[in-house]
C-alpha cells in the first residue's frame, strides 16, 4: 500500500492535518563537517500536531496514554498539562500538543503513515531571511507562547507556525552531536558555518540539549511526508 | 626522629580526606553586593551547589527592560565560594518556561568546556556534574550555550571564589560587583522593552554599561554602605561580553590588587585596575573619610552616558588632615575679570563719574561677575539661583544686599515666596565696583531704587 494510501485511511479516522506541498532546495548544515544535502520537494501538515489531534491518536493507542507511556519513552513531564490520560486542557484542544517526547511523536507520525521532517526539510520550511529579527525577539522573549495553531504567520507555501509558537522534533534532531561540540559549547564557535546567524544557532543549540525521551513545555511538532 | 614522623603525619593529615569521607554541605549563595560568608573549614569538602536558569524581563534602566537570561533570576548570577580542594556537585536546573536550552562553563573547572558540555540543559530539564576546585582564585562563570555571545550579551554569568587553603586576609566587609554592557535596539534611554541588537553586539557598541545588572543598581537606596577605618575587599568581576573594565573608586587608592583575580598581590597603591572580560580582580582599601566614593569604569563616557557608575558611602567621623574638605570658593577669573591688582607705585586716578557712568560701569560688573548665576534680567533659576529682578530680599535691606557681595552668603533665604538654600561666593571687587554693581542692579529689572549706592555706604555696610 503507498504511503498515501496510508495516510488517507488513517487521515479520515484522525481527521488529521492537512498536508502542503514544499519546494525541495539544498540544506547547508550549521557545522561545516557535514555535506549539503539536497532535499526533494515533500508534503508538509499545515500546523503543529494539536491536542485534539493527539487525544485521537491516545485514544487509538493507548500505551501512549501519559499513565501507560514507558519511561524510556517519555520523561515525567509527558502531557504534563492534560487533566488526565483522555483530557487535554480546557480550552486548548486547538493548541499545538508539547511536552511530547520524539518517540511518541516519532509514533504519531509513523500512525499515520507519516514521518517527522528532518531537520533539512524543517530548515528548508521555515526558512525566512526576511524575519530573522522577529524571529529573534521570539527566541529571546521568555516564557510559552499560549495561543492556538494558526495564529502567527504562514510562509508563502501556506505552512504556519514555523516561528513563533513552539519547537518542533525533527527526525535526525541529534544528527548534528557528533560533530557539534566545538561549535556548540566553544565560545568561539568555531566549525559553524555562519557565526553571525544567530537564529540558526539557537535551534542548533536547542537540538543538541535533547534526548528521544525528554519532553519540553514548548515543544512540539508536525509531520511530513516524502513524495 | 619521633618528632619528625609526627611533623610528617601531621602534613600528610590534609590528603588523607578521600571523597568519600568528604562532609558533604550545601553552598551558600549571595545575591550581588553580597558575598557568601568567609570558609571556616580546614578540610575539603563536596559542596553541592543548585542554580536554575530562568528567562525574564525586568528593568534596565528607568522606563527601559529588557529579556534578560539570568542564573538564579538575578544579573549577576549567584555568588559561589568554596575551598581550594572542595569537590563541587553541581545541579543545574533550566526553569520549564525557557525557551532555549542553557549550561555553565566554570572558569574555575578543570576539563573541557569548564562543565558546558556536561551542564547543556534543556527547559525543564536538570544536569549534574562534578568537578574539583584545584586552583584557588576569583573566577568568572557564563552560559556557554550557542550562540554564547547572546547568552552572555543576555546577562549569564557570575563569579565563584575558590579560597586558598589558608583562607585569605581577614577583612571587615566584602563586596560582589560585575560589571557587564547591553546592546539594546534602541539608543541609550530609549524607553519600553528593549530587544537584544545583534549587529551592535558583533560590532561591540553597547548602549548601557552597568554595574550589577542594571543602571542605578549600586545607587541611592541601593549603595552599598561601609564606616571609616574599615577594611573593604572587593570582589570584581566582568561578565562582558565585550568590554574591559577600567575600573577606578573615586577618591580612594587600592591599598592591594590581586589582579586578574589570582591568589597574589600583583601590585600596592593602584588607582585603576583592569577587570578583562571573563576575568575578575580582587581589590582592598581602607575607609579614611566619611562620603560618597563613586565607583566607576574609568573609560568614563562608559560612565557618565552609559551607566557605569556605582556609590560606596562611607559613614563616621572626618579627618581634616587626611581630607580638609572645602576650605573656601571663590570666583576665578583668569583674565583677572574682578579681581584687581593695581601696579605697585602707581596710584589709581579717582575720577568722579556721572551716574550714568556709574551705572553703565554696574551694568559691565553684573554682566562678567553676577549674570552667569542670576541670569540676564537678574530673573534667577527657580530653586537654585534667586531671582534680583523685583526681588523683594534685594530690595529690603541694602546692608544686607551689600554685604551679600562683599562677604558671601550661604544658608536658607526665601526670595519672593521661594526658599534657596545655596551658596553665594565672596566677589572680590573693589569698593566702586560694589557700588556700581548695586547701583545697577537696585534701578534695573523691574527694581525700583531711585538713588545711587555710595562707596561711602559699601564701606559702612562691609564693616558691621
Amino acid at each position: 500500500m503507498s504511503y498515501p494510501m496510508v495516510f488517507l485511511m488513517a487521515a479520515t479516522v484522525l481527521g488529521a492535518t492537512e498536508l502542503l506541498p514544499v519546494n525541495g532546495g539544498v540544506y547547508i548544515p550549521f557545522v561545516q563537517e557535514m555535506p549539503s544535502q539536497t532535499v526533494e520537494s515533500f508534503l508538509l501538515q499545515k500546523h503543529a500536531v494539536t491536542n485534539e489531534d493527539f487525544l485521537k491518536f491516545v485514544k487509538r493507542s493507548p500505551r501512549y496514554m501519559r499513565s501507560k507511556v514507558p519511561a524510556l519513552m517519555a520523561d515525567q513531564n509527558y502531557l504534563r498539562d492534560w487533566v488526565d490520560d483522555l483530557t487535554p486542557p480546557s480550552g486548548k484542544e486547538h493548541h499545538p500538543v508539547t511536552n511530547v517526547s520524539w518517540y511518541v511523536a516519532n509514533a504519531y507520525c509513523r500512525h499515520l503513515g507519516l514521518e517527522l521532517p528532518t531537520t533539512a526539510q524543517w530548515e528548508l520550511a521555515a526558512a525566512s531571511k526576511n524575519y530573522e529579527k522577529e524571529i529573534l525577539a521570539w527566541y529571546s522573549a521568555p516564557g510559552v507562547n499560549e495561543a492556538p495553531v494558526q495564529s502567527t504567520f504562514a510562509t508563502e507555501s501556506g505552512i504556519w507556525d514555523l516561528h513563533g509558537l513552539i519547537w518542533e522534533w525533527v527526525q535526525d534532531f541529534d544528527s548534528e552531536a557528533p560533530v557539534q561540540a566545538e561549535a556548540f559549547c566553544g565560545a568561539s564557535a568555531g566549525g559553524a558555518v555562519d557565526v553571525s546567524n544567530y537564529t540558526s544557532f539557537i535551534r542548533y543549540g536547542l537540538r543538541s540539549s535533547l534526548k528521544a525521551n525528554y519532553t519540553v513545555r514548548n515543544l512540539g511538532f508536525r509531520c511530513a511526508q516524502n513524495q | 626522629m619521633k618528632l619528625g614522623h609526627i611533623v610528617l603525619a601531621l602534613a600528610l593529615l590534609p590528603m588523607s580526606w578521600t571523597q568519600d569521607k568528604m562532609p558533604i554541605e550545601e553552598a551558600t549563595l549571595t545575591y550581588a553586593p553580597n558575598v557568601p560568608p568567609a570558609i571556616k573549614r580546614d578540610h575539603p569538602a563536596r559542596v553541592q551547589v543548585k542554580m536554575t536558569t530562568i528567562e525574564k524581563v525586568s528593568r534596565l534602566a528607568d522606563g527601559v527592560e529588557y529579556t534578560f537570561w539570568t542564573f538564579g533570576g538575578a544579573v549577576p548570577g549567584p555568588m559561589i565560594r568554596v575551598r581550594e580542594g572542595d569537590i563541587i556537585d553541581f545541579m543545574l536546573s533550566n526553569h520549564p518556561d525557557s525557551k532555549v536550552p542553557h549550561n555553565i562553563d566554570l572558569h574555575a573547572a578543570t576539563g573541557p568546556g569548564g562543565g558546558a558540555a556536561a551542564s547543556l540543559t534543556a527547559p525543564g530539564h536538570t544536569s549534574k556534574f562534578s568537578f574539583k576546585v584545584i586552583n584557588p582564585g576569583l573566577y568568572v562563570y557564563h552560559c556557554a550555550t550557542a550562540p554564547v555571545g547572546m547568552h552572555v550579551a543576555n546577562g549569564m554569568y557570575g563569579l565563584i571564589l575558590v579560597e586558598p587553603k589558608f583562607g585569605l586576609p581577614p577583612v571587615d566587609r566584602e563586596f560582589y560587583i560585575m560589571q557587564s554592557e547591553f546592546y539594546t535596539v534602541g539608543r541609550n534611554g530609549e524607553r519600553g522593552l528593549q530587544p537584544l541588537s545583534m549587529e551592535k553586539a558583533i560590532d561591540e557598541r553597547p548602549d548601557y554599561v552597568v554595574f550589577n545588572g542594571s543602571v542605578g543598581a549600586l545607587m541611592g537606596d541601593n549603595a552599598i554602605e561601609a564606616k571609616t577605618g574599615e577594611k573593604i575587599r572587593m570582589y570584581l568581576g566582568n561578565g562582558g561580553p565585550n568590554l574591559i573594565s577600567s575600573f577606578h573608586v573615586i577618591g580612594e587608592i587600592f591599598d592591594d590588587v590581586y589582579g586578574e583575580g589570582g591568589t597574589m598581590i600583583s601590585q600596592k597603591n593602584v588607582q585603576t585596575t583592569l577587570i578583562p572580560a571573563g576575568g575578575s580582580a580582587m581589590v582592598t582599601f581602607r575607609t579614611e573619610v566619611p562620603g560618597n566614593y563613586v565607583l566607576v569604569d574609568h573609560s568614563i563616557t562608559r560612565a557618565f552616558n552609559k551607566g557605569a557608575v556605582g556609590i560606596l558611602k562611607v559613614e563616621g567621623e572626618p579627618d581634616l588632615e587626611v581630607y580638609s574638605g572645602k576650605i573656601s570658593n571663590t570666583v576665578y577669573h583668569p583674565e583677572g575679570g574682578t579681581i584687581q591688582s593695581m601696579p605697585i607705585g602707581k596710584t589709581p586716578e579717582k575720577v568722579a563719574l556721572s551716574p550714568a557712568k556709574v551705572l553703565e560701569h554696574g551694568k559691565e560688573i553684573y554682566e562678567t561677575s553676577c549674570q552667569a548665576c542670576h541670569q540676564a534680567g537678574g530673573k534667577g533659576i527657580p530653586g537654585v539661583f534667586p531671582p534680583l529682578a523685583k526681588s523683594d530680599w534685594l530690595m529690603a535691606d541694602l546692608n544686607r544686599s551689600i554685604r551679600v557681595v562683599t562677604n558671601g552668603l550661604s544658608g536658607e533665604i526665601v526670595v519672593n515666596g521661594v526658599k534657596y538654600n545655596s551658596v553665594m561666593p565672596v566677589l572680590h571687587l573693589s569698593d566702586e565696583d560694589v557700588a556700581a554693581v548695586m547701583s545697577y542692579v537696585r534701578q534695573n529689572f523691574g527694581n525700583n531704587a531711585k538713588d545711587m549706592v555710595t562707596v561711602e555706604q559699601v564701606v559702612k555696610a562691609k564693616s558691621e
